[in-house]
């Protein structure tokens, strides 16, 4: 009982998005890594120092498969097409902003579809950028590189 | 040890190799790869003491009342004080968010979050923010690496899944 209470409570909480709210345009590159010599996919060039440091040492070759940019508002979410059936799923929670005119972003990026599933709650600096590796993917590993900007 | 394998550190941490393999893999551990096991070792039993004492009290209705006030509806826009606020309450391995989200899944997940020096350099700093409040995962292990960026400049941050082997 009290847990439905609770819930009830958390969802009314979460109310109509004001229309002042700014919404974020959220991009999402994956990028298949491979053991093997070949070097990094020159639409890669953002990521090229995130991709050649550790952890990824081992892996040498990164090839661009996809990019995906999405446009959300407060409190919703967006999917991402993955390889091999793949889903991606993003929630853009909610904006922040520094003192200092720095933007903050919330959201949760769900993994679906595949032999593991996740489910990453964070917060990430505007220009920043999430990396979550290491499905197995023909014969190499998924990264998935998640940014985003804010509209303000 | 191949370099950069933490895999396999993890696997050796978690008594997981065979013993010849074992025996191989302690032969080839490096200064580097001792700290790595050190600091493995120092957040696992961390992490297990937490969980255990949350697990001892846990009351999910009072959990998620608490999450009330950090809704993202109450405030649209929230101060950075108080976004600070709510990233040093996830900061590091004992924030209580994630130990709430981590308790409710901890008979599928295995999350194991650490912060290490994985040296080498990079030709530009990253200058990233990134802070992770919980994580949930099934079918994988998952490690949350904070990557000390060169130049004071920041950190990277990867969830790194190890997928379980089998079908």
């Amino acid at each position: 009982m009290r847990l439905a209470v609770a819930v009830a409570l958390l969802l009314c909480a979460a109310g109509p998005v004001r229309a002042d709210e700014p919404g974020a345009r959220c991009l999402l590159r994956v990028v298949h890594a491979l053991p093997q010599e070949g070097g990094v996919d020159e639409k890669l060039a953002p990521l090229k120092d995130r991709l050649t440091r550790a952890p990824f040492r081992e892996w040498k070759t990164f090839k661009l498969l996809s990019t995906e940019e999405r446009d959300l508002q407060p409190s919703a979410a967006a999917e991402y097409p993955l390889p091999g059936g793949q889903k991606a799923s993003l929630l853009f929670a909610e904006h922040a902003t520094s003192p200092e005119g720095k933007h903050l972003v919330r959201g949760s990026f769900k993994l679906e579809g595949g032999k593991s599933t996740s489910r990453t709650m964070f917060s990430l600096d505007e220009g920043g950028v999430l990396l979550v590796a290491g499905q197995k993917h023909a014969g190499g590993i998924l990264i998935y590189a998640l940014s985003c900007k804010t509209e303000k | 040890m191949e370099p950069g394998d933490p895999r396999r550190l993890h696997r050796l941490h978690d008594g997981d190799l065979a013993a010849d393999e074992r025996a191989r893999v302690e032969a080839g551990l490096s200064d580097e790869d001792r700290a790595r096991l050190a600091a493995i070792e120092q957040v696992g039993a961390a992490l297990r003491n937490t969980l255990e004492a949350e697990a001892a009290g846990f009351d999910i209705a009072a959990a998620v009342m608490a999450r009330l006030p950090a809704s993202p509806a109450t405030a649209g826009v929230t101060p950075i004080s108080a976004a600070r606020s709510w990233r040093s309450r996830a900061r590091g391995v004992l924030g209580s968010r994630s130990v709430w989200l981590s308790t409710a899944v901890a008979a599928a997940a295995a999350v194991l979050l650490f912060a290490l020096p994985w040296g080498g350099g990079v030709a530009e700093a990253a200058t990233d923010e990134c802070e992770i409040e919980s994580l949930e995962v099934t079918g994988a292990s998952a490690t949350v690496l904070r990557l000390p960026a060169t130049r004071g400049e920041g950190t990277s941050t990867v969830v790194w899944l190890d997928e379980e082997e089998g079908p």
